[in-house]
């Protein structure tokens, strides 16, 4: 009895320095001892021989032997404490420690829990606002692609419609002219009507070709703004291509008294793979703006061929152009107000596109008052020419020649067998598709005028028929829109009439190199 | 590439040569075509037909003025009259009346 006395003294002192208070029960669950500071903890009615449960709530229910750990419950004096039960030889210790520090941080950690929850809830509801702006700007974004598509849609179609016309005018005029050149042998009042006419029909020519220059640069710019323009390199040769800029834009330069330079240095093998009329089409538009803005002085068209690449510039002693313009002069249809010289505004955004298509930049300096110097360098791979006997991919292919002209078929089956080509002619589609059923060919070449069935349906059943022999057209027409046709149907390639022999066996090594990657 | 024409390239430039004749022919009967059917859309169909084949294999036979001169006047015979269209046609067939 000393004894159990004895260590209860020691549990209280040890209880008390660790700050913890206790009570413990027998089987029964009456009260056996009990530590002083309970009290602290507004636990008054516990006396030795009371039964628990009337007098701690969280003992309601438990028995003796359970061993548990309630980490926060409410004492009566409203501190919260934790509670461990301790079940040892039939009798049940209970220790109730302060749990107030413990309480507050987890009321911190609670707090924080809820912050972060909501600051989660906000999180999600933001990304739910972005993703609803971003959908909405993607609907926008469509509608703006749709609206400029349509537009461009109608720009070229408007456009198309006019040309054919302005055409007309333009070829009309001329025959009218020619008839009224053929009066200047007449009476002299007849001629004097027949002069003044002229110079009517004159500017009608004028008015009308400038129109048609408006209307194909908007053609072009619709097309490059729907990525319509595709560079074509074909063998060009290069020399001929200077030539026949300089023989277009010299009357211009001739009518201003401008001097129109040439300073051309080409390698020996002045053949490169270009897209010629590209590369056409922007050197008279620089060459052609050059002579426009520039009233007295020079032009100078100046072509590097090295490595492989091809670095031109036109220089001029023109106007010049400001900083200021400098910075909106590859803006469409922005046109310098102050040089009076009508312009549609699209010649160098044009050029300045195709230039990039090509491979190059285009660079601009200028100065006020002194000219202007407008260069760009693009890739030019030299042409290596093999003789067309030798041509080791070309002879012993198979080429299938679909066309009802027995002139030009015999002309191009001559000249392909003479390289070692073995050629089969049909005249019309409907014998292509069928001799492309019964043996495999290495080529198609395809006329689109035929009778019986056309070039376009024999593409068609080619296509449907999942048959990739690839197929070149050669076509009289020259018109964008009859290529573009082919190529949606599937052709490989698109010839116009006349066409070189050499192009097609370009073209069949090319085949080769696709089939052998 | 050789310069030099076989024996065979040179017989069939030789038989497209001799076969102008024909074409002018030709031309010819779409001038009486159009005149009898005041250049109405069939004949004027027919008309390009015709010019837009001799465009393809005037060109590949190395006549150039011929191939343009056929284009110059297929791009502008929509919408022509009887006389323009003659007079167009006449053209074309003086022309290749030169190579004959």
């Amino acid at each position: 009895m000393e004894e159990r006395r004895l260590q209860q003294q020691i549990n209280e002192q040890l209880f008390k320095k660790l700050q913890l208070a206790y009570f413990c029960v027998d089987k029964s669950m009456r009260v056996t001892c009990f530590s002083k500071n309970l009290r602290n903890y507004g636990y008054d009615s516990v006396l030795v021989g009371a039964e628990i449960e009337e007098h701690v709530d969280f003992m309601i229910g438990l028995d003796a032997q359970t061993e548990l750990d309630l980490p926060m419950v409410e004492s009566p004096s409203g501190t919260p404490v934790a509670v461990s039960l301790l079940p040892s030889s039939g009798e049940l210790t209970v220790l109730i420690s302060d749990a107030s520090g413990h309480a507050e941080q987890r009321q911190l950690l609670q707090q924080k829990a809820n912050e972060n929850e909501l600051l989660l809830e906000q999180q999600h509801k933001l990304m739910g606002q972005l993703s609803l702006a971003s959908k909405e700007l993607e609907s926008k974004n469509q509608q703006l692609e749709e609206a400029s598509r349509l537009q461009t849609s109608f720009i070229s179609g408007v456009s198309h419609e006019f040309r054919t016309p302005l055409t007309s005018i333009i070829g009309y005029t001329n025959l009218v002219k020619e008839d009224l050149l053929l009066v200047s042998e007449s009476e002299p009042e007849v001629k004097a009507s027949a002069q003044q006419n002229s110079e009517h029909l004159r500017a009608v020519q004028r008015s009308s070709k400038h129109l048609l220059s408006l209307v194909e640069n908007l053609l072009d710019h619709g097309k490059l703004d729907s990525n319509e323009i595709f560079i074509r390199p074909k063998s060009t040769d290069l020399a001929e291509l200077f030539d026949d800029v300089a023989l277009l834009l010299k009357p211009l330069s001739d009518s201003k008294n401008i001097e129109f330079k040439l300073d051309i240095e080409l390698t020996n093998s002045f053949m490169a793979v270009m897209d010629d009329s590209r590369l056409r089409q922007c050197l008279i538009n620089l060459v052609g703006n050059a002579i426009k803005f520039t009233d007295q002085g020079s032009v100078t068209l100046t072509a590097r061929l090295a490595d492989e690449s091809l670095t031109i510039s036109v220089a001029d002693t023109g106007l010049g152009i400001s900083p200021e313009n400098l910075k909106k002069i590859r803006l469409p249809f922005w046109q310098a107000a102050d040089t009076g010289k009508a312009g549609t505004g699209l010649g160098l955004t044009i050029t300045e596109r195709i230039i990039e298509l090509m491979g190059g930049d285009l660079d601009i300096s200028s100065e006020l008052g002194k000219g202007t110097c407008v260069s760009f360098e693009v890739p030019a791979p030299m042409l290596l020419e093999t003789p067309i006997g030798e041509c080791s991919t070309v002879s012993g292919s198979k080429v299938l020649l679909a066309e009802d002209d027995a002139d030009i078929a015999d002309l191009v089956a001559m000249m392909m067998s003479e390289a070692g080509v073995d050629v089969t002619h049909v005249e019309n589609g409907a014998l292509a598709i069928e001799a492309l059923r019964d043996q495999p060919f290495d080529l198609v070449l395809m006329d689109i005028n035929m009778p019986v069935m056309t070039g376009y349906e024999a593409l068609e059943k080619l296509q449907e028929s999942k048959n990739k022999t690839p197929v070149v057209i050669l076509s009289a027409s020259s018109i964008e829109a009859d290529r573009a046709k082919a190529e949606s149907l599937g052709c490989f390639d698109y010839l116009v009439k006349p066409v070189d022999i050499g192009d097609i066996f370009q073209i069949m090594n090319r085949v080769v190199d696709q089939e052998s990657l | 590439m050789t310069d030099i024409e076989s024996p065979q390239i040179q017989a069939l430039k030789q038989r497209y040569r001799e076969s102008l004749a024909e074409k002018i022919e030709l031309i010819e009967q779409q001038i009486n075509l159009i005149v009898a059917a005041e250049a109405d859309a069939g004949s004027l169909e027919e008309a390009h037909q015709v010019l837009h084949k001799l465009a393809g294999s005037s060109g590949m036979y190395g006549y150039n003025d011929i191939n343009l001169l056929c284009r110059k006047v297929m791009s502008g015979l929509g919408g022509s009259s009887v006389d323009d269209s003659v007079n167009a046609l006449n053209q074309i067939a003086e022309l290749l009346e030169q190579y004959r």
